[in-house]
């Protein structure tokens, strides 16, 4: 990586810009590209020849090599910076992810700051951007809720009254993207991912899952649905293509329950019931796997919505199952001690 | 027909696949059994189809008319009591292996998740639109009627999503006294609104189609009952019950402004 001054990125990026001005092709900005999710967004995009330029933003550096790809280090909040990108790149196509899940990169109060400077350092920036055609925006099912009398599997239509911190972050993000968009005239396609999850994608849930004893509830069973994050990039890539102007549920085929995902790792599920989650939250939270708020409404009360849309505006859906996708995560190696033979791991 | 009416308890034949004991074991122990996202578990709905089948055995008619996949929304006549909908599941699935989602039942756990399990949905017009988005075999039962051989209005809030998606509405009729464990399921020609659509801006409700298709069914639903009644499956199944003459006012007019 080589350092560049302030001045210098902002000059090789606004040549970059007016270049794809010239010919049309798109620009892409990914805020969060940082994250398991914006990498492997970056990495899709890279592979399309109708991209021509794409600038990431995270306070993280990309998981993975990019070839193309551009990444800034900022700080949320830091918006004299992400204007200054966004006003040099003058993107086309926004793709926002920096919406941080509690306890996933951050503890629920810094993820929560976090995903409001994000978005508020967003919108400020892209008051800039004169070629703006289109905004992608990373939300969840979460806005749905779990409360009384709620839909057990929503469909978009469904009213979004969240129940959880995560949730209600995402559905104000939703709600703060969507007043810009309209003032700017421009469409957004709001993703409502179910949990996403996969080999290396950072999830409360999958730490959990992951403990050899996991507490599941006593008496009722809910269920609930994942998505793989390879299947979570697939789809905001197309969404970048499709420029639709609505609501999407992005939820990966079936279903399963806390006790199946315990089982079907060979964990040892432990019945919990009321008042005992409290003591089970403490516990898990001892062996190394935090349970937020909307994880532990995820196990008792369920989580899944209706993905059936997507399929049909997007031209493709989710394909990795629940049950394949907890299978993966179950599977994954733990720490691996090698033998030492002469100061060299054998 | 008379004759074939009055064989009212046939041999029930033998599920299509019925997994054993070790297996459903097995099944439940590693976590492998099926559930959907309202809580249907497959491997108990087949369990409690069996135990369904030794407290209800029900003659049934019509059966071509429940497609063999796909969604349909079947509109079963009720009484008082809670059989109906467990006669018709039982019956259905033992015909032709598919799984019936009633409608309806109590909300609050345990009871509701129990429910839950064997297949019920929630009385929401969403989880309907849902449900049949899915594929599954939708059965809405009418209002509780006391009296024998009229319906019970149609709750045409809950017929709305089939008719917004075009799925089938299938007309059941349904026979039989409460204690009692012979009873008769007519199956008659399904309602369609128009052609099947996929996509979702296409499926709008329109209040008059919803009315017309909700009193088609109705119709059919009271010649079915009129028919078995004249027929004297009525008295048969319904012993004890005083009889009475028949009169059609199925749906009055609930939503819609007309009559049947």
């Amino acid at each position: 990586m080589v350092w560049q001054t302030r001045a210098q990125r902002a000059a090789k990026v606004t040549l970059r810009a007016a270049e794809s001005a010239s010919n049309g092709l798109m620009r892409v900005l990914i805020t969060g590209m940082g994250g398991q999710l914006g990498t492997l967004v970056a990495r899709r995009l890279e592979r399309l020849d109708g991209v021509d330029a794409i600038v990431g933003i995270d306070l993280d550096p990309p998981r993975r090599r990019l070839r193309r790809a551009e990444f800034h280090w900022t700080r949320p909040g830091d918006s004299d910076t992400v204007v200054e990108i966004v006003r040099s790149f003058d993107p086309t196509v926004v793709v926002h992810l920096g919406q941080f899940e509690p306890h996933a990169r951050l503890v629920p109060d810094r993820a929560d700051r976090a995903s409001r400077h994000a978005t508020e350092s967003l919108l400020t920036a892209l008051a800039q951007a004169r070629s703006l055609r289109s905004i992608v925006v990373r939300s969840g099912i979460e806005v749905y809720g779990r409360g009384r009398g709620a839909s057990i599997c929503p469909d978009e239509s469904a009213p979004a009254t969240p129940t959880s911190q995560f949730g209600r972050r995402l559905l104000a993000t939703e709600r703060a993207v969507a007043s810009f968009a309209r003032s700017a005239g421009v469409p957004v396609t709001h993703l409502r991912f179910a949990p996403i999850a996969g080999f290396h994608a950072p999830s409360p849930l999958a730490r959990l899952l992951k403990l050899q004893a996991v507490p599941v509830p006593a008496i009722t069973e809910p269920t609930f649905a994942l998505v793989h994050a390879g299947d979570a990039a697939d789809v905001i890539v197309a969404a970048v293509h499709a420029e639709r102007d609505e609501a999407v549920n992005v939820v990966a085929p079936g279903v399963v329950s806390a006790y199946q995902a315990a089982r079907i790792g060979g964990r040892v599920p432990v019945p919990v019931l009321g008042p005992g989650w409290a003591v089970a939250r403490r516990i898990v939270e001892v062996a190394g796997a935090p349970l937020p708020d909307h994880v532990h409404e995820l196990l008792v009360r369920g989580r899944s919505a209706d993905g059936s849309h997507c399929a049909s505006v997007l031209g493709l859906a989710p394909t990795t199952s629940t049950r394949d996708i907890v299978s993966e995560i179950q599977q994954q190696a733990g720490v691996e001690f090698f033998e030492v033979i002469d100061g060299y791991a054998a | 027909m008379t004759d074939a009416v009055i064989q009212l308890v046939p041999d029930p034949p033998e599920p299509a696949v019925a997994p054993g004991a070790v297996e459903l074991v097995r099944r439940r122990v590693e976590g492998t059994y099926d559930l959907d996202p309202w809580g249907l578990d497959v491997d108990a709905t087949r369990l409690a189809g069996r135990v369904a089948a030794m407290r209800w055995r029900a003659t049934v008619s019509g059966i071509e008319h429940v497609p063999a996949e796909g969604p349909a929304l079947l509109i079963a006549n009720r009484r008082l009591g809670w059989s109906e909908p467990a006669v018709v599941a039982s019956a259905v699935a033992r015909e032709t292996g598919r799984i019936i989602r009633p409608v309806g039942g109590i909300g609050v756990d345990p009871i509701g998740g129990l429910l839950r399990r064997l297949g019920a949905l929630p009385a929401r017009p969403d989880e309907i639109a849902a449900a049949l988005r899915a594929g599954n075999l939708v059965l809405v039962p009418t209002r509780r009627e006391p009296l024998r051989h009229r319906p019970g209005h149609l709750p045409i809030e809950l017929l709305a999503p089939a008719v917004a998606a075009r799925v089938p509405l299938v007309p059941v009729a349904v026979v039989g006294w409460e204690p009692g464990w012979r009873w008769s399921v007519q199956i008659g020609a399904p309602v369609v609104a128009g052609p099947p659509v996929e996509r979702r801006a296409d499926t709008r409700v329109d209040a008059r189609e919803v009315g017309r298709v909700a009193v088609e069914v109705s119709s059919s639903l009271d010649a079915m009952l009129t028919d078995a009644f004249d027929r004297g499956l009525g008295d048969r199944l319904l012993s004890i019950v005083p009889g009475s003459r028949h009169r059609s006012n199925a749906v009055s007019a609930e939503g819609t402004g007309e009559g049947p």
